[in-house]
């Protein structure tokens, strides 16, 4: 009951504070509450909990993985995770220079190539995650229904493409620009598969504290689906009010990420 | 002799401590004492009683659908049947959870689950 009043009291109470900022500001922009607030404040209020989150995130995740024993499927797959996390921290940090030295509008940039690299190696890392749980025997689900479902999420996914990345590849745009705005919802569709898989393997946990280790996962890997789709809308077609919708998509998806990671954490310390 | 059987029993219990697992007729009791059975008769547990205790100890970490479920797919995998376990197929059952635990728990937790389990299992009345 402790640990559970702490993680409320220090991570889920600023957390939701931080996400119900930017969504008011996104709902209400006019509103007396936050012309209180300077454009510089409400940026560095967006923009240090999306550095420290996934930071927080990889050095939770690389805790995690030195905790399990060489061999076992799982330290692979968290040591991947963290370093995937690593890689979009790195990709805040970056922005988070070029906002404090009054580059505001820096796209595309050296922070895309850590973003790009973060996300396809915090895919392999959910892979071999969901790989090692369906191997570790305790699952006791056929291949072929592991199989199944990874296939209907993948059509799922494959479905939602042309809708998706049709009207960004039409949008004028430098070719970089456009590339990058093509392929982070792309990588977001393949982070969709081991999403729907861990959230798949959550359920048949209900009830456990495993459960909520990978529901947290799954809901920031579905968080930050969400928050490239936006964003790639957001910066191809100019829709200005997705901006704090946008930061608090992300504050969530970061935030549901570190969670995961801190309840594996509490959840191996014996 | 009773000097030989503390020198026998006192390693066993360090190394139950440490994640061993003890020989299926060496069980521990609640009480932290070693009960060492008669190897001639391996003692035997109702298997009702057994999965509840598992499922008692598993519902915190894996859900009760899944703690209810995992005992049972592991017997069947290890071909365990009929209304009682002998305590070598206790020990089985047991080792085989812990290896799937691994992975989502670690080797720290797991041990620790594994001895709760033992110790539940160990306060259990023998099958007639």
């Amino acid at each position: 009951v402790n640990q559970h009043a702490r993680n409320v009291v220090l991570f889920w109470v600023p957390l939701t504070l931080a996400v119900a900022f930017f969504v008011g500001q996104g709902m209400a922009p006019e509103a007396t509450f936050y012309a209180s607030f300077s454009p510089t404040a409400i940026s560095w209020i967006g923009s240090l909990p999306k550095v420290v989150l996934p930071g927080l995130a990889a050095v939770w995740a690389l805790a995690v993985a030195r905790r399990f024993e060489r061999g076992n499927a799982a330290r692979s797959g968290w040591g991947m995770t963290s370093a995937g996390l690593f890689g979009l921290f790195l990709g805040q940090l970056t922005l988070l220079y070029f906002y404090a030295v009054g580059q505001t509008d820096v796209f595309p940039s050296i922070g895309d190539l850590f973003f790009v690299a973060g996300c396809v190696v915090l895919v392999i890392g959910l892979v071999l995650l969901v790989r090692g749980y369906a191997m570790s025997g305790l699952l006791s689900v056929p291949a072929r229904q592991l199989v199944g479902v990874a296939a209907v999420s993948a059509v799922a996914a494959a479905s939602l493409v042309v809708p998706l990345l049709l009207p960004i590849a039409r949008a004028t745009a430098p070719p970089l620009e456009k590339a990058l705005n093509l392929i982070y919802p792309s990588l977001d569709l393949l982070m969709l598969i081991p999403a729907v898989l861990l959230t798949w393997i959550a359920f048949r946990f209900r009830g456990g504290r495993i459960a909520a280790v990978w529901t947290a996962l799954a809901a920031g890997v579905l968080f930050t689906v969400a928050g490239d789709i936006l964003w790639g809308y957001f910066s191809n077609l100019d829709y200005l009010q997705l901006g704090p919708l946008i930061d608090a998509v992300y504050i969530l998806a970061y935030g549901c990420l570190a969670a995961s990671l801190l309840y594996q954490r509490q959840l191996i310390a014996s | 002799m009773a000097t030989a059987g503390r020198r026998a029993i006192v390693p066993m219990i360090e190394r139950y401590h440490r994640g061993y697992t003890p020989h299926p007729d060496h069980f521990p009791r609640q009480d932290g004492g070693i009960r060492v059975e008669n190897s001639t008769r391996a003692a035997r547990r109702q298997a009702a009683a057994v999965f509840a205790a598992i499922e008692t100890v598993l519902t915190p970490y894996v859900g009760r659908n899944m703690a209810s479920t995992a005992a049972a797919a592991q017997c069947r995998r290890l071909g365990l049947e009929g209304a009682s376990f002998a305590e070598g197929d206790i020990a089985k059952l047991v080792d085989r959870l812990g290896l799937g635990l691994k992975v989502f728990l670690g080797e720290a937790r797991t041990a620790e689950v594994l001895a709760t389990i033992r110790n539940a299992i160990a306060a259990l009345p023998e099958a007639p």
